[in-house]
């Protein structure tokens, strides 16, 4: 039998590796835990590269994920074990900027934080701002629908795609969506965004860019618990304010974002919260005292304005540090990411708190409050035996209280890998069952990014709980 | 078609519409039939009216989230929301003929209104369907964000009644501004209204609504507290001067006069056929040249995302269905008499083939495109 990876070696060239320190590279995302080796990776410097090697795999029926940067938090990049790797990251061009249509097309491996800076350049601003930004792919997030801190007003992801040129698992290129705020027909663009790489994958993609906010007044409070925090975006909301951004830290994060960028945040606070309206001078003007009304009505310790940009940039970056500042606390961190109604996330923090005492791990906490969207960030040191079973069993508690209270296991990043056992406590039989069929409809031998989202049936079970026969056999592994 | 033939069906459950699916090989599902166009039932199908299948399922006004039934009337969930300060910031339309929330999902309709804050697909965070297996099928959450399994509630939109029975809507609202005001521009020349238009779509400044007539006169909503309301056309206002090349007229108008045409599809008259159509704003200048060679009348919508148009009863449709496609756009006839809702051109053929034999493999759905 003729080795089929002859004919991606007379196409790709040097962009084929199938050893070596590169494939290390690829095993793995932003899920440390879970890795897997590929057969081989490929790097894609067009569209005609992207067909022929799904194309090449499905005459050869080999399970495939394209991949971005490869920060997923879901391992929804994770290598498929023995398949290929689609590496996106040299399509990475902005191919357009429209003013007049205040759109931009651009290659899905440009890196997100660039796409807002060229989008900046002609006055317009691409408003989905994940905390990897400066990192990740606007092609990682279509397949993810990624999040961020302002879409409780700006929506995800998927609200800023209008269209896109895609290679279905098939091979077939289809165009879906327009450059058109409207459409027409079935939403398909809205489907296949948060598709997790399961119909196929993106070479061009059409973003919606918006004008951008011409001021902000971002707020930093200091409450003694955490409980009175939740309960102070819960007041915000039913206020009837409508913030671009709200975001939690309690103290372990406040502590790790000060030890990593110098943060300073007040003195004997459990928490704070972090409101920034933002939009016109008249609607920013106009909710400004509102807004600090609320805060002294809803028991803040301390109210602290940001003055200026300077100020404000040094709030975010604290925030946005977080998680690689619990890097410096902790050897290794699990971060959830599920949702719960906004009005009990002062009842499911303190659940996260008693679920910490009971169990002895730290649990920090640093979150998109005002979408109700957790972020419990799991410490545990991997090299110490049994401690990430440990982490998984808080981790998938946490995820179960979401689905009890009525919410979602994921706001933002996704199901991958890491959370797929817990879609069908979310959803029924038959829902997961048309999902399914959807996606066989695109990818008919389920090659696409097999093994991620859907509970079970397809792929190697890399699960929360223990090792898999395949992890022992030295198949697969978690690093 | 033989409507006498066809049978009439009033489920008034979701477990009644499952029902529905499950004893009928050809169903055409239906709302109130505000948008006459869409309602018609295809040859041998059964009519399955949903507006027995209504009622607001769940609203808490501190999540700012509301559920309703599939034929729940778009103008009760309204008054629901306003009963607590809150809205449907993507301003439905032909609430007052009667649309139902299943209807409007269906049809995948926004108003003008949806400038500010995004359409339908936007706001839509949850849905309920049988699909044509005849299952009761969930998709998305009543949580604000959710990034879990499939987005079936965004893939509904526009879905016409071919890919399953919406049963269920849930949908994020927001605060409903406390005041608004209708400004209205009249600008000499219709390109250099366009090019306001496209000014005031990059710049800073809040519009709730931006929509043009061919006379060259923008209408303007402005939504906000009442002090925020009179700065903000002054700098419409700034803006107009400094970029025109001719003086433009600035003054209120009547919210009545300026919205209603759409909202209620009486721009319209009663024998005209109410077609909707997407188009992007650089393509604005050479549809109308040629929407104006036909003298047919239109409105566009969204900042020139969206065009209304108003094609006579007396005039074949085909004309339009020419036009359309030579600019590559698609369009929704919405309202009149037609054989086929879908004119112009008919996008993702292929992968629409591929989601109705996932949903619908055995073709019960018969929808209206």
């Amino acid at each position: 039998m003729v080795d089929p990876l002859i004919e991606l070696r007379e196409r790709f060239g040097d962009r084929l590796c199938t050893s070596g320190a590169a494939m290390t590279a690829f095993q793995s995302d932003g899920v440390t835990a879970l890795s897997a080796r590929p057969r081989a990776i490929v790097i894609a410097i067009d569209e005609d590269d992207v067909v022929f090697a799904i194309r090449w795999c499905f005459r050869n029926d080999i399970p495939w994920v394209a991949r971005g940067s490869g920060t997923s938090l879901s391992g929804g990049s994770v290598p498929i074990a023995d398949g290929l790797v689609i590496a996106m990251n040299r399509m990475n061009r902005v191919l357009r900027i429209d003013t007049d249509n205040r759109t931009a097309v651009v290659e899905p491996g440009l890196i997100t934080g660039r796409l807002v800076k060229a989008a900046a350049g002609v006055g317009l601003h691409y408003a989905p701002d994940p905390s990897s930004l400066q990192v990740c792919s606007i092609g990682g997030n279509l397949a993810f629908n990624a999040g961020g801190a302002h879409c409780l007003k700006y929506g995800m992801t998927s609200n800023h795609i209008l269209g896109a040129r895609v290679v279905l698992a098939d091979g077939e290129i289809v165009t879906i969506g327009s450059e058109s705020l409207e459409g027409e027909g079935p939403d398909l663009m809205g489907l296949f965004c948060g598709s997790e790489g399961t119909m196929g994958v993106a070479t061009q993609i059409t973003v919606r860019l918006v004008p951008p906010p011409e001021t902000y007044f971002c707020v930093l409070a200091g409450y003694a618990t955490v409980e009175e925090a939740g309960n102070a975006v819960a007041t915000i909301i039913a206020a009837g304010l409508l913030p671009g951004a709200m975001e939690i830290m309690d103290a372990i994060a406040m502590k790790a974002a000060h030890e990593a960028v110098g943060a300073e945040y007040p003195q004997g606070c459990a928490a704070v919260l972090i409101v920034e309206l933002d939009g016109s001078v008249e609607s920013v003007n106009a909710d400004k005292p509102r807004l600090e009304e609320l805060f002294r009505q809803s028991g803040a310790v301390s109210v602290e304005v940001a003055k200026d940009a300077e100020t404000r940039y040094a709030i975010w970056t604290g925030r946005k540090s977080v998680f690689s500042a619990v890097g410096r606390i902790s050897p290794d961190f699990i971060v959830q990411d599920g949702v719960v109604p906004r009005g009990k996330l002062g009842f499911a923090l303190r659940r996260i708190g008693d679920i910490s005492a009971r169990t002895g791990i730290v649990i920090a906490n640093v979150f998109h409050a005002g979408d109700g969207n957790l972020h419990p960030l799991i410490m545990y040191d991997g090299r110490v035996e049994g401690a990430l079973h440990r982490a998984e069993v808080v981790a998938a508690e946490i995820v179960r209280m979401c689905i009890e209270l009525g919410g979602s296991i994921t706001g933002e990043h996704g199901v991958g890998l890491e959370k797929r056992e817990f879609l069908d406590e979310m959803y029924d039989e038959a829902s997961i069952d048309a999902m399914r069929r959807l996606r066989e409809s695109m990818d008919p031998k389920t090659l696409a990014n097999r093994g991620k989202m859907f509970p079970t049936g397809e792929g190697e079970p890399v699960g929360l709980y223990g090792l898999h026969p395949l992890e022992k056999a030295g198949v697969i592994s978690r690093e | 078609m033989n409507a006498v033939a066809e049978p009439l069906l009033h489920p008034q459950s979701i477990d009644d519409v499952v029902q529905c699916v499950r004893d009928h090989t050809r169903l055409r599902v239906v709302g109130s039939s505000s948008k006459s166009a869409m309602t018609n039932a295809g040859s041998g199908a059964s009519k399955c009216t949903l507006t027995g299948l209504s009622g607001i399922v769940d609203h808490d006004p501190a999540e700012f989230l509301i559920t309703a039934l599939a034929g729940t009337r778009v103008s009760e969930m309204q008054a629901a929301l306003t009963a607590h300060g809150q809205y449907l910031p993507f301003d439905p339309p032909f609430a007052s003929l009667g649309a139902t929330i299943g209807g409007t999902v269906a049809a995948g309709l926004s108003g003008a209104g949806r400038m500010r804050f995004g359409g339908l697909r936007d706001f839509i965070v949850g849905i309920k369907i049988v699909d044509g297996l005849g299952n009761l099928v969930t998709g998305g959450g009543r949580v604000v964000k959710n990034a879990a399994g499939y987005d079936l509630p965004k893939l509904m939109i526009g879905s016409a009644g071919g890919l399953g029975a919406i049963v269920e809507v849930t949908l994020k609202v927001f605060p409903k501004p406390t005041h608004q005001k209708t400004v209205c521009v009249k600008v000499k020349t219709f390109a250099s209204a366009v090019k306001i238009q496209s000014q005031l779509s990059r710049s800073p400044i809040d519009l709730a609504a931006i929509d043009l007539t061919p006379d060259g006169t923008l209408w303007l909503r402005i939504e906000g507290e009442e002090a925020a309301l009179e700065s903000t056309t002054e700098r419409i206002r700034k803006l107009i001067a400094a970029d025109s090349e001719q003086p433009s007229l600035i003054t209120t108008a009547d919210p009545e006069v300026a919205w209603r045409p759409l909202a209620d599809g009486s721009f319209a008259a009663t024998n005209d056929r109410l077609v909707r159509a997407p188009l992007t704003p650089s393509a604005l200048l050479d549809i109308n040249a040629s929407l104006e060679e036909l003298c047919v009348q239109r409105r566009y919508s969204v900042a020139g995302n969206l065009v209304w148009i108003a094609w006579p009863g007396a005039r074949p449709i085909q004309q339009l269905d020419g036009c359309l496609r030579h600019h590559n756009i698609g369009a929704t006839v919405l309202m009149g008499e037609v054989p086929r809702c879908q004119i112009g051109v008919r996008p993702n053929a292929s992968m629409m083939k591929r989601v109705k034999m996932a949903l619908d493999p055995d073709g019960r759905f018969v929808d209206c495109l």
